[in-house]
């Protein structure tokens, strides 16, 4: 488990940005240390999609500094910022495999992009290692050769991420990773997260709106509003927390329901 | 896995034991793998020795597979092994792999062709459903005026319309200009200079205009109606139409197809006149057929029913590379592969339309407005 002063894998500082006149990050703070899981959670419109793009260099930011293992996302030579990339996965909202590819292909790709930079690739070694990554998102042998429209959506989801962990990542990005399943898939797919988490040693940065994951994930909450964190820690501290949002987002009929296991929440 | 040479390495130690030690992040350094995997290959049984991974610093599903390959997929009896490096081990002895399903050659030779026969008759049968369809929708639109997507329709018009008459000016009158350079050099020579204005006002109004304007169209218009319905299947809002109970016959194509049955014609004559002025223009500068002899002339040379034969080509091809446009469109399926190979179907289709149906024109009318 985490301690307080693991090395930051991700770190922001002070980060303005602003979309269409709109200000939607005014000086935001964020540190993800080594093997946490950090759930970002915010209303909609609140910038979770946006600062989670800027970390990955999708977005240019407007001032502040975004550094990710050390390096400082604004200042990277294409090769430094390559290999960067190498090093952390996305797991994409809408899993954005691609649709012309099968899923076999789809796992192959970030690996055969690697001999753009000279690095040789072993196919047999790929198959072995593909059928391995299905293996470990649960996903049967025969997938593979399924293409993305085949696949149902809790599919799908473990393909990508199959796909987001095919260069063994050290950091994992993931942005609203059980939006559109079903509850009982999502649950499946939060079980397998914390299971990936725990056996890949993965610090991993999580963008989601469901309570479920918040709970059953992440190591601390970081609660977005208002343009910056109102508050950061963990599940019991940030339920007790007294804001708007949080009181919301936890105390809500639903919310509530779901996580009566919690004294936290039972307290009040 | 810090850099990308991985420094992995083994040794056998008195004749029982094998020790292994460096990271063996070999993920990155296929070369590497290959060859340990081949050195270790070379052990002969490697269950009989004692495997020592403790002074391994790190491992990776490469190094642990060139491992499990060497091990001839089972774990040696006598492993040393922290447990996070054994659990490599035990997913890989969960892993299966399928085989891509397998093809018969001679098969695919006839599926294939098969599927061409049926796929092009399903098209053209599809095709022809569309336009009844969409003549059903017209007659269902003319009873319910008030339902009829009129904002859809003005929108297609200002798309295919508006926003395509400067590219056709332009194409116009560079055309206008060229042909009255060459046809006027040859005319010069046999001093008739002043058949300019025939010749140009024939061969603009009851052919180039309206083809210009289709094959233009097609390009710029057909294949964006291809592509903005195709890329609804991707987004599932062609879904969402249909579950609403809209027909996207009514919504999507029959706004199309009248809005560029409305257009083309009229832009049609855009280019005509475009054409026309860059032939005048040429002529007086070049050929000293003067700008109002040209316009005055035209009339009397040229029978006014080639400017309706023109009119009536370009309504014909804006409906055909609508039609088709759309067609393509609405059977897109939801991959980005189809929706690149159904624009550029829709493109391809469309200009052989039009080139067919011009010539066929052609030879029909024959004795329509030459003389």
């Amino acid at each position: 488990m985490p301690t307080a002063h693991a090395e930051a894998v991700i770190e922001v500082r002070n980060l303005h940005k602003s979309l269409g006149g709109r200000p939607i990050h005014a000086g935001l703070d964020l540190t993800v240390r080594r093997g946490e899981l950090m759930a970002v959670i915010g209303g909609s419109g609140s910038g979770k999609t946006t600062l989670l793009q800027q970390i990955i260099g999708l977005m240019p930011t407007d001032t502040g500094t975004i550094r990710v293992l050390g390096q400082n996302i604004g200042h990277l030579e294409p090769e430094q910022a390559r290999a960067l990339r190498r090093r952390w996965g996305v797991l994409f909202q809408q899993s954005a495999l691609f649709s012309a590819l099968n899923v076999y292909d789809n796992l192959a790709f970030p690996v055969r992009e690697l001999r753009k930079e000279g690095l040789a690739v072993d196919e047999d070694l790929l198959r072995e290692g593909i059928a391995l990554k299905l293996h470990m998102v649960g996903l049967a042998p025969d997938d593979a050769w399924k293409y993305p429209f085949e696949l149902s959506g809790g599919m799908a989801k473990r393909a990508a991420l199959a796909r987001a962990l095919m260069l063994e990542a050290e950091l994992l990005f993931l942005d609203e990773p059980t939006s559109g399943l079903d509850p009982a898939s999502a649950s499946e797919f939060d079980t397998l997260l914390a299971e990936l988490h725990e056996e890949l040693d993965l610090t991993a940065l999580m963008i989601t709106h469901d309570i479920y994951s918040v709970a059953t994930l992440s190591t601390r909450i970081a609660v977005l509003a208002e343009g910056k964190l109102a508050v950061v820690g963990t599940l019991e501290e940030v339920a007790g927390f007294s804001h708007p949002f949080v009181a919301n987002f936890f105390r809500s009929r639903h919310g509530a329901n779901r996580l009566r296991v919690l004294p936290a929440c039972e307290a009040r | 896995m810090a850099g990308i040479r991985s420094d992995a390495s083994w040794a056998r130690a008195d004749n029982s034991e094998i020790r292994l030690s460096g990271s063996w992040s070999l993920l990155l350094d296929a070369g590497r793998s290959r060859r340990l995997r081949r050195e270790l290959g070379q052990l002969g049984s490697p269950h009989h020795y004692r495997w020592n991974l403790e002074r391994v610093d790190a491992l990776d599903s490469a190094g642990a597979l060139v491992l499990w390959e060497v091990w001839q997929r089972r774990l040696p009896e006598q492993l040393a092994c922290q447990d996070d490096y054994r659990l490599w081990f035990k997913r890989l002895a969960g892993t299966r792999f399928a085989d891509p399903p397998l093809r018969h050659r001679l098969a695919d030779v006839f599926d294939g062709t098969g599927n061409g026969v049926i796929g092009f008759m399903r098209t053209v049968g599809g095709i022809l459903l569309l336009i009844g369809q969409l003549m059903v929708d017209v007659a269902w639109c003319v009873r319910h005026p008030r339902l009829t997507p009129w904002k859809e329709i003005a929108a297609t018009i200002h798309h295919v319309g508006a926003t395509s008459m400067l590219l056709l000016g332009v194409v116009g009158f560079l055309i206008g200009v060229v042909m009255a350079i060459q046809i006027g050099m040859a005319l010069q020579q046999f001093g008739a200079a002043s058949m300019i204005v025939g010749m140009m006002g024939l061969a603009v109004l009851r052919e180039l205009g309206p083809v210009i304007c289709g094959l233009i169209l097609a390009g710029r218009s057909g294949s964006a109606m291809t592509a903005g319905i195709g890329a609804m299947h991707l987004t599932g809002e062609y879904d969402a139409l249909r579950a609403f109970g809209s027909s996207p016959s009514l919504r999507l194509a029959l706004p199309r197809v009248v809005g560029a049955g409305i257009s083309l014609p009229l832009l049609v004559v855009w280019t005509d006149f475009a054409a026309l002025i860059g032939g005048a223009v040429t002529a007086q500068m070049n050929l000293g057929v003067g700008f109002k002899l040209f316009l005055a002339q035209l009339p009397a040379q040229v029978q006014i029913v080639n400017f309706w034969i023109g009119l009536c080509k370009g309504a014909l091809f804006g409906l055909t590379i609508a039609v088709i446009g759309c067609w393509f469109g609405m059977n897109a399926s939801p991959d980005t592969e189809s929706l690149s190979r159904n624009t550029t179907l829709s493109v391809v289709t469309s200009l052989t339309l039009i080139l067919l149906f011009d010539a066929s024109s052609g030879a029909l009318l024959t004795h329509v407005g030459l003389l």
